[in-house]
């Protein structure tokens, strides 16, 4: 490998910086194939005008200022533009060998461990945007449970971007029965136009479960492609808690593989539009096993004139036996010039399902329950949020933390009354 | 200063069909008012354009309360003012808890200067719907979701004794109510009933009357109001009909 001439220089520069072969061979391949592949097809947003797939890597960049304060106990990091800025592993746990490391730092120390897990987690349908990432990704988090390892606390990652296009990677790997819970957070520390081609790859071996809150509140300057993979091994489980009300244009393939024999997955997702933000959501759930079980239940508040496709998508695999899936989506439509695309399908290839169906609604705000409102002399913007909240509680109701309830209606009150 | 409301030459219409043509009414605190009418003559039209109702449109006269003409405020402003509306047929709000709504539309009122504390709100709450016999649990439960048409009712008057109104509007509490509901339902109007709140009962039947005794009974028809009198018209309604009044007051409707 160190013989061969490497034409493309940002990767050249990654393994002159040090990078082990197996990852340069990884990103040779990915970038190699970047060429032959094109942008993904989305339903309903054109994103061939994005550019997303014109970024260039800028590497790493001095963090300006300290890390905001966590108030995690477990295990907490702070990145910006995917460069380590702060953090600590409680001591018990980096004593039961428990990781949480910035992309680079976690090269360093973990070094070969990463080879079976580091960017190996490919979509079921690779597009150039993540041939791109895998190609470039350069910074990010890095967490790791070992086998048998049980975290009550959750984890915070906290990632703030701005100035510069990134291609940030996280990485969660729960190795057997290990169990986690992880709050990840994105940020913007400037409003200036940048593109972020993100990943996120999770690893749970058998029996783990990883419960991961997404909160996504980037400036609306950001263009993002954030696909979210997790790859599930026998009676592994994940619960997704994604939560999006930032970013101008965004795009995410939440793809959930349900490769071993009883995996489970749950997702929740909450998306909170305004202005002209354009937000494409697919959760997929990909049944390549038997006695798998998937759940989707999604909420959106839609305002002013931003749009939202979300594609909700079980696969059932002929020979997959036994399997459960459900999917429930709603959106309530704030304003007549916003709209949402919302499209549950499901594919199912064997006969033996023990249940699968999906319900999918838009709605707009009942003016006479605004009224009703009003008439108690709520002014109609708190009344307007009251209904909002109303709307989103059935689903926040069965969310496990309480943080992520409150941050979900703070930026539900911020949206409305803007 | 005694709370006022003066309807002056009320002219409603709705979809360029005039409903109200001309209505004068002038209810003070501690008084009771009482509209009834049959059907179709436009009670319910009288109440929601005096709170508001975008469906409404005023093309004529005046509605003061304290003395200042809230046509132009949205709903919310005048509730904010005093003006409080019973409504006939509440809305069911999922999601969102009956603790929440009414502390929510209490503090509204009261403005930030003067918010209750969590506490005191609680224990106004638990007070509250004990004088209306609802069960404590309905805190936690969604505004009016699975609530039978009595328990509706009862909410409505539960918000009336929490908000604490200069001038109430009681459209058709008393409809689809049993008698046991009825005795419920009036006890608590009856309890907040003070000098500094006036009361306008808006009905179809003087059933209601019975229990909360009005000062003055104004018969409302062909949008206007036709014959106004003591309670003795209240009791001479429910022997005679509306068929007497028609007869007694055609004069006046063709004026």
């Amino acid at each position: 490998m160190s013989d061969t001439l490497i034409e493309n220089t940002h990767i050249a520069a990654r393994r002159a910086a040090g990078e082990p072969d197996w990852l340069i061979a990884r990103r040779l391949a990915a970038w190699e194939k970047s060429q032959t592949l094109a942008l993904p097809r989305l339903e309903k947003t054109d994103i061939s005008r994005w550019k997303l797939e014109e970024a260039l890597p800028a590497g790493p960049t001095e963090a300006p200022g300290a890390a905001p304060a966590s108030s995690a106990k477990s295990a907490y990091l702070a990145t910006v533009n995917g460069t380590a800025a702060g953090g600590f592993v409680a001591p018990q746990l980096a004593a039961r060998g428990v990781e949480l490391l910035s992309f680079e730092a976690a090269l360093e120390k973990l070094g070969e461990r990463l080879e079976p897990f580091l960017l190996t987690a490919e979509p079921s349908t690779p597009d150039v945007l993540t041939a791109l990432h895998t190609a470039y990704a350069d910074g990010g988090a890095v967490l790791y449970v070992p086998k048998g390892v049980e975290i009550e606390d959750p984890i915070e990652i906290h990632q703030s971007f701005g100035k510069v296009s990134s291609y940030p990677h996280t990485l969660i790997v729960l190795d057997d029965m290990a169990r986690a819970t992880v709050v990840e957070t994105l940020t913007s520390f400037d409003e200036e136009a940048l593109t972020l081609n993100a990943a996120l790859e999770v690893h749970l071996g058998q029996g783990a479960f990883l419960r991961y809150a997404g909160i996504q509140k980037l400036s609306t300057g950001v263009r993002m492609t954030y696909p979210h993979t997790a790859i599930l091994d026998r009676d592994a489980g994940i619960e997704w808690i994604l939560v999006s009300s930032g970013g101008g244009r965004v795009i995410t393939n939440n793809e959930t593989i349900l490769a071993g024999e009883g995996a489970h997955a749950q997702s929740y997702a909450v998306f909170l539009t305004g202005g002209r933000q354009i937000l494409d959501i697919q959760t997929r759930m990909q049944h390549y096993a038997s006695h798998t079980t998937s759940d989707m239940d999604s909420k959106g508040v839609l305002k002013d004139a931003s749009r939202v496709t979300y594609v909700g998508f079980t696969n059932i695999r002929k020979y997959s036996r036994g399997c459960a899936s459900w999917q429930n989506e709603k959106t309530l439509m704030l304003s007549p010039d916003c709209r949402a695309d919302l499209m549950p399908l499901l594919w199912i290839d064997d006969d033996d399902v023990v249940r699968a169906g999906h319900a999918a609604a838009a709605g707009q705000v009942n003016p006479e329950q605004l009224y009703y409102l009003m008439t108690r002399g709520v002014p109609e913007k708190e009344a307007m949020l009251l209904l909002v909240n109303g709307f989103l509680e059935t689903i926040i109701g069965r969310i496990p933390l309480d943080e992520i309830r409150e941050e979900i209606m703070s930026l539900a009150a911020e949206k409305v009354k803007a | 200063m005694t709370p006022t409301l003066e309807i002056r030459d009320l002219h409603v219409s709705i979809d360029e069909r005039e409903i109200l043509s001309g209505v004068n009414l002038t209810v003070k605190g501690g008084e009771v008012h009482a509209v009834m009418g049959p059907n179709g003559t436009g009670k319910t039209t009288l109440a929601s354009t005096l709170m508001g109702h975008p469906r409404y449109r005023v093309t004529k006269g005046e509605v003061l309360l304290d003395g200042e003409n809230i046509l132009g405020m949205k709903t919310d402003e005048r509730a904010r003012r005093g003006l409080f509306l019973a409504m006939q047929y509440p809305l069911e709000i999922s999601g969102v808890t009956m603790a929440n709504f009414l502390r929510t539309a209490v503090n509204s009122v009261r403005g930030e200067a003067e918010a209750l504390p969590v506490m005191a709100f609680h224990k106004m709450l638990l007070d509250r719907m004990k004088l209306l016999d609802i069960d404590q649990r309905f805190a936690e439960r969604y505004v009016n979701e699975g609530f039978s048409g009595g328990e509706k009712k009862r909410n409505e008057i539960l918000q009336l004794a929490m908000l604490n109104p200069r001038i109430a509007v009681l459209d058709e509490i008393d409809s689809g109510l049993d008698i046991d509901a009825m005795k419920i339902v009036s006890h608590g109007v009856n309890t907040v009933l003070n000098p500094n709140m006036g009361v306008l009962i808006i009905t179809h039947y003087e059933r209601i009357l019975r229990y909360i005794h009005p000062d003055r009974v104004h018969i409302l028809m062909q949008g206007k109001v036709v014959l106004s009198g003591g309670p003795e018209l209240a009791e001479s309604l429910e022997e005679r009909g509306y068929d007497w009044v028609r007869t007694e007051a055609d004069p006046a409707v063709a004026e």
